[in-house]
């Protein structure tokens, strides 16, 4: 009894969160439908560079990426770069409570960290839901996979998803203390992500970055994602790259990766608390 | 007798500097608070009271010595979220969110705080405070003192046994300042505020405490404070000719006799430590063209003026 008590004083907290969140996400209606397009551009200049070079040679990087699913790969990465946000989200929605002097409302209240991490996390995903619904439905129109497939590729945008969002609890909460250091961690986290083969297959870089670039966990998360649909397609073809080590980063990673970030939010912030304003 | 709330024993806090070295906000603070009590909390600007408010509030963290409230030590974590269910905080307007509108404010923190019968306690709570026709609009359209009646109305709502009330009345008209204070006092809660309005201090506190760069300087009620002045008789001199006042000046301040001489705009403010200087203070004066003089009863912004 007590637990489900328990259970449903989270979820309200979590429900009032996530309202509060898009109140506030909504309240300047253009600024939001921005957001919703600026993404598509990110996928323009590779998808006029990429039909160009194919063009010239089919078998380009004689990998899975082709001539014939490369537009596939790019709007996955779109997925990617509109899930991205959820890396600066925290940072973002922080520094606006800070400003606007509401922080210490919403840490003031008994709320659990997690919470907060879990709403922010769903109230993004809710915001960004419209263009990642589009494109899914556009990849689903223009290459179909079985609904299995498809079910798997929506769980790996899922745990994209959560190791961007815990990633960005991180950098949340020093931008609540140290804005310094969230600049800093934001732009470490950007190189990161440049090498994690967004758009692109790993062979486009020189072999000797090949090393450092199978050391980024957010590789095989992408890696994954283009895999998994493409096994909708071509099951043998995609299945010669899955490897073990896709499987076990990815679950690792989206497992522990919360719970890092929800204990590191609470022994940062109980430490240093607010700055700057 | 009633039981202590609040305790601070030795509590420090202390901040590292851009320019290097340390400051200490607090130091060594101890102060308890009983159950009911209107506790207040003055001092100058930089005295280090908000800071005092945000550790109790498990905002941040001291540095040394320790808090308990409702004897729950508020640095470990375990208690942490007991503590927050019963305290309420407010600092001025702020805390409330200004994209969103006052009903929407309210509703999540009701929310927030699992408040049951939010509906009726949000409608009877902001009609008491006469922000309840204002609920549907944006709070960024509401004036300063519609913000803080929102900001407090905010805090009452979440029902705590305990109130941190930082600047709670300042900048508000003074029909709504005097409604406010009856509010107050009529919650029979438990309060620690902190003003440099000394007439809200006057009538709602019952013991202050001074703070001045980190220290506590004295804790006790309202009289003794008061009295602690009363052995200085305070004179108000107001000058006809302005153009004397400067000459005045000069000649009171060559009367060792006075301790302290405020100009003010029409005269001075003088005090004096015994009634057998009021001959040479009147031959003093009667060589000017003085309007009128008066003697003044203490106030708690004298102790203020006095200990800052």
């Amino acid at each position: 009894m007590l637990n489900r008590n328990i259970i449903f004083s989270n979820i309200i907290q979590i429900h009032s969160l996530i309202i509060k969140d898009l109140k506030l996400k909504v309240r300047y209606k253009l600024e939001f439908i921005v957001e919703f397009v600026a993404p598509l551009m990110t996928i323009f200049f590779p998808y006029i560079i990429f039909s160009a070079l194919f063009n010239l040679k089919k078998n380009l990087f004689g990998n899975y990426y082709s001539r014939e699913n490369f537009l596939l790969f790019l709007l996955l990465g779109y997925c990617i770069s509109v899930l991205i946000f959820l890396l600066w989200n925290y940072q973002d929605l922080f520094y606006d409570e800070k400003t606007w002097k509401t922080l210490n409302a919403v840490i003031i209240a008994p709320v659990s960290k997690f919470n907060i991490f879990i709403s922010y996390f769903i109230s993004g995903l809710i915001s960004k839901s419209f263009p990642l619904i589009f494109i899914i439905v556009l990849c689903y129109i223009l290459y179909p996979i079985p609904i299995v497939s498809l079910f798997f590729v929506l769980v790996v945008l899922l745990c994209i998803s959560i190791t961007f969002a815990s990633m960005g609890f991180i950098l949340g909460v020093f931008e609540i203390v140290n804005e310094d250091i969230s600049a800093t961690l934001s732009v470490f986290i950007s190189f990161i992500a440049l090498l994690s083969c967004l758009f692109y297959p790993i062979e486009i870089f020189p072999e000797e970055f090949h090393f450092i670039i199978k050391l980024n966990p957010l590789y095989y998360y992408f890696d994954l994602l283009r895999l998994s649909w493409w096994a909708g397609i071509d099951y043998e073809d995609a299945m010669l790259y899955i490897t073990y080590t896709h499987i076990l980063v990815v679950a690792t990673f989206t497992i522990m990766m919360p719970l890092i970030a929800s204990y590191f939010f609470l022994i940062i912030y109980k430490k240093y608390g607010t700055s700057g304003y | 007798m009633k039981d202590i709330v609040i305790e601070t024993v030795d509590l420090t806090k202390e901040y590292k500097l851009k320019t290097g070295g340390k400051i200490r906000a607090l130091n060594n603070i101890n102060i308890s608070i009983k159950e009911g009590e209107i506790f207040g909390l003055l001092g100058p600007n930089g005295a280090g009271k908000t800071t005092l408010v945000s550790i109790l509030a498990t905002l941040i963290q001291p540095t040394s010595g320790f808090a308990k409230i409702y004897g729950l030590d508020i640095r470990k974590n375990v208690n942490t979220k007991r503590i927050k269910r019963r305290i309420g905080l407010m600092l001025g307007g702020e805390m409330i969110y200004f994209r969103m509108t006052g009903i929407d404010n309210l509703k999540f923190f009701t929310r927030l705080y699992r408040i049951k019968n939010k509906n009726k306690k949000i409608q009877k709570i902001t009609t008491d405070l006469g922000i309840y026709h204002k609920l549907g609009e944006y709070v960024s359209n509401y004036s300063r003192g519609q913000k803080l009646r929102l900001a407090l109305s905010r805090v009452l709502l979440i029902e705590p046994e305990i109130l941190f009330l930082d600047e709670p009345l300042l900048g508000l008209d003074p029909k709504t300042t005097r409604d406010l204070i009856k509010i107050l006092l009529d919650l029979n809660k438990t309060i620690l505020l902190t003003s440099h309005q000394m007439h809200i201090v006057e009538q709602l506190c019952g013991r202050i405490a001074f703070l001045n760069k980190g220290n506590v300087i004295k804790i006790d009620t309202q009289d003794n404070y008061i009295k602690l002045l009363s052995e200085f008789i305070r004179i108000s001199v107001d000058i006809i000719d302005q153009q004397k006042k400067k000459e005045l000046k000069k000649e009171l301040n060559s009367q060792n006799y006075i301790n302290k001489i405020f100009e003010r705009r029409k005269g001075f403010l003088l005090s004096i430590s015994d009634y057998k200087h009021y001959p040479n203070l009147l031959k003093c004066l009667g060589k000017y063209p003085v309007q009128k003089i008066h003697e003044l009863e203490p106030t708690l912004d004298d102790v203020f003026v006095e200990l800052s």
